[in-house]
């Protein structure tokens, strides 16, 4: 039955050839190439709780009286979009429980992103041919931020309508532009009401197609250029060794398919993300502190509350504080992650191409820079929650903020600092190992991990 | 012992006891409350005021509203020991006395006529003139100036909730009748009630540290997974 259904589509489409070599191809083996997939499967997971969610989403402002059985909210005037991620919570089959895992996911998705990129940073896969692989996986992390935000600022809560405030005055900030870029993202003057049908349409059409169609690309330039593999035995840059696309390789990420889901699930059933209900709809003259972006936005967050505040005009121009931590340093930071496999070599004047990576200790500048970088933004995170920090630590908040502005460079300045004394002593370490022992230290890793 | 000292020490017993005296001697020995008015009306209403409202002026200090204090053991404790610059009553008044002072206040001066709350309305309103300093989820917040924070309110009574709405303890403003009326307090008073525990539908509240706990538990699963990717490299071994 099956093979005679295989017989009929092969001999009209001719797939077998394709198929065969597809399920030959060799990945290799090592748990670090996994990450990206933690993130391609999160991705599949906010497609499938998303799909869910718009089908009782309403994307208006239009204000509306709750009488929900959310019944502390009841007869309160609110907007038609946050009665519905009400109605989603309280009124929808699962409807809580799809929504956070969707927002969960979201924030799984991001961190998966980050970790995979750390790891592609730390081995140096990024190195000729894989440029563009890194060019488009910058794109994806930037896509993946910025749904984010469109996606927690639809809810029309106090949180997400102040979250909402703070894009519109980042976006309004960039000098001569800003107000036109505010018109086309938001509609107007936020809180406006054509701000939500916008955020919606990218949500769910625009940025998720995109992000979908450079997955495929991403993949597909692996599936071309071979995916990298650590140096060892029989590891050249013309060899790859590793298992086979079908049936081990395809088990194991099915495996890790279903564990993310595992997990995604019992955050989603068990763990409260976002009670959108607690903090009531969104009113311009409330705030509430404790208010703090998903955290794949925090670190500009932090630099916004860190930052001194100095307004000056450039040509006539008013250039206000907001817009240096909140456009332009994240703007910086993306640019120089989309430059930096060409400023790499630069650094090492090394033009050639490369299928074996590095090991962390074998690039002590690139790892003290990459890690000196994950401080950097570790610490900003820190600053983006101070107020959260002071409260639990009983600390004076002002005096927090000034002690962060002090740690925001002497931590990444200490961190890069030791990594870079670390990969030095490990690689002096290793050198005196293999002179020792007259063997390459990953042959006697591959020798402990076969037995 | 000298002389003067045993007619010294006569001075003070007149001057303390008699007092005692008279307030054992006092009517409606049957009704606590009007005992405890009277008492009142004799010890505490020159500074305080006739009705618990405080008297301003020459002595702003000696006269907090009453309406703040809440609990029975609170206002014992401040009639006996006499905190600041309240004298103390622990030798005036006799044990009973103190009882019925303290059970006036509570039951009549300490209280906010709080009827007719409406939770929905106390959260607009909390939204509204409180949760800019106590958070929407009442566990309070950092405040920029004076390295003073806005504290949980997840612990405090209705009457405490009710009575910093009116006083304004510390740098927190006061919000008199002509701002919030009674209805609307009972209202604020009922929403801070709600939110103390709130029900949490979605799982564990993570104790209402919101999207930095949020962000903090997605990491741990997110190191869970690479601990996933490097069993399953394992073979699923160990």
């Amino acid at each position: 039955m099956i093979e005679s259904t295989a017989r009929f589509v092969d001999s009209r489409l001719r797939l077998s050839k394709f198929v065969r070599r597809a399920m030959n191809h060799v990945f290799p083996d090592h748990w670090s190439f996994m990450l990206g997939e933690v993130a391609l499967y999160s991705f599949v997971i906010l497609i499938i709780t998303g799909v869910y969610l718009a089908m009782f989403f309403k994307d208006t402002t239009t204000p509306v009286i709750y009488h929900g059985s959310y019944t502390p909210l009841d007869g309160v005037k609110m907007a038609a979009a946050y009665r519905s991620v009400l109605h989603i919570s309280f009124d929808v089959p699962a409807g809580l429980l799809i929504r956070q895992m969707h927002h969960w996911a979201a924030d799984i998705f991001l961190a998966a992103i980050i970790v995979h990129q750390a790891r592609i940073f730390f081995t140096a896969a990024y190195r000729k041919p894989r440029e563009l692989n890194w060019i488009v996986g910058v794109t994806l992390l930037i896509l993946a931020i910025a749904n984010g935000y469109f996606g927690y600022s639809m809810c029309g809560d106090l949180l997400s309508g102040a979250g909402m405030r703070i894009g519109y005055a980042i976006l309004l900030s960039v000098p001569v532009i800003g107000p036109w870029l505010t018109f086309i993202f938001f509609g107007g003057t936020v809180p406006v009401a054509a701000t939500l049908p916008r955020f919606f349409a990218l949500h769910i059409f625009v940025v998720p197609a995109l992000i979908a169609a450079l997955i495929g690309v991403h993949l597909l330039i692996i599936w071309r250029q071979l995916h990298t593999n650590f140096p060892g035995p029989q590891r050249t840059e013309k060899l790859i060794v590793g298992s086979r696309l079908w049936p081990s390789y395809t088990l194991k990420s099915l495996g890790l398919f279903f564990l993310v889901f595992a997990l995604i699930a019992f955050l989603g059933g068990l763990v409260q993300i976002d009670p959108v209900w607690l903090y009531g709809p969104y009113n311009p003259v409330a705030i509430l502190p404790g208010a703090q972006p998903d955290w794949y936005l925090g670190w500009v967050e932090g630099a916004m509350r860190l930052f001194p505040g100095v307004n000056f005009r450039i040509g006539g121009y008013l250039v206000p504080e907001v817009f240096w931590p909140g456009f332009f340093f994240p703007a910086m930071m993306f640019v120089l992650l989309y430059v930096w496999p060409f400023i790499e070599k630069l650094i090492s004047l090394d033009f050639r191409p490369h299928n074996v990576l590095r090991w962390p200790y074998q690039q002590p500048f690139c790892t003290a820079l990459g890690c000196a970088t994950l401080a950097f933004l570790v610490v900003l995170e820190f600053a983006g929650a101070d107020d959260v920090v002071a409260l639990a630590g009983h600390a004076h908040v002002g005096a927090l903020r000034d002690l962060l502005r002090i740690l925001v460079f002497v931590v990444p300045a200490a961190t890069g600092a030791i990594s870079y004394l670390i990969c030095l002593w490990w690689r002096r370490r290793r050198a005196s190992d293999n002179a020792g022992l007259n063997i390459g230290n990953e042959a006697m890793e591959e020798l402990t991990q076969s037995q | 012992m000298p002389k003067g000292a045993s007619f010294a020490s006569l001075a003070f017993f007149v001057a303390f006891c008699v007092p005692v005296v008279r307030g054992q001697a006092a009517p409606n020995a049957g009704d606590p409350l009007a005992r405890g008015q009277q008492i009142f009306a004799q010890h505490c209403a020159e500074c305080h005021g006739d009705h618990g409202q405080g008297v301003s002026g020459v002595v702003s200090i000696a006269g907090p509203n009453l309406q703040a204090e809440h609990n029975l053991g609170q206002v014992l404790t401040a009639i006996e020991v006499g905190p600041s610059h309240m004298p103390s009553f622990g030798r005036i008044l006799s044990v009973p006395d103190m009882k019925d002072v303290a059970g006036y206040v509570t039951q009549k001066i300490a209280v906010i006529p709080m009827q007719g709350g409406n939770l929905s309305e106390g959260g607009d309103l909390y939204a509204m003139y409180c949760s800019a300093c106590h958070r929407t989820d009442v566990r309070g917040g950092a405040l920029v100036f004076d390295g003073v924070n806005a504290p949980n309110l997840s612990h405090k009574s209705r009457a405490l909730v009710a009575g910093a709405i009116r006083w304004g303890p510390g740098p927190m403003p006061n919000f008199p009748p002509s701002v919030l009326t009674d209805q609307q307090v009972a209202s604020i008073a009922d929403y801070v009630k709600y939110a103390q525990r709130p029900p949490a539908p979605g799982g564990s509240a993570m104790h209402w540290y919101g999207p930095v706990a949020e962000g903090f538990a997605a990491w741990v699963i997110a190191f869970l997974t690479i601990g996933v990717a490097m069993w399953i490299e394992r073979g699923g071994k160990g």
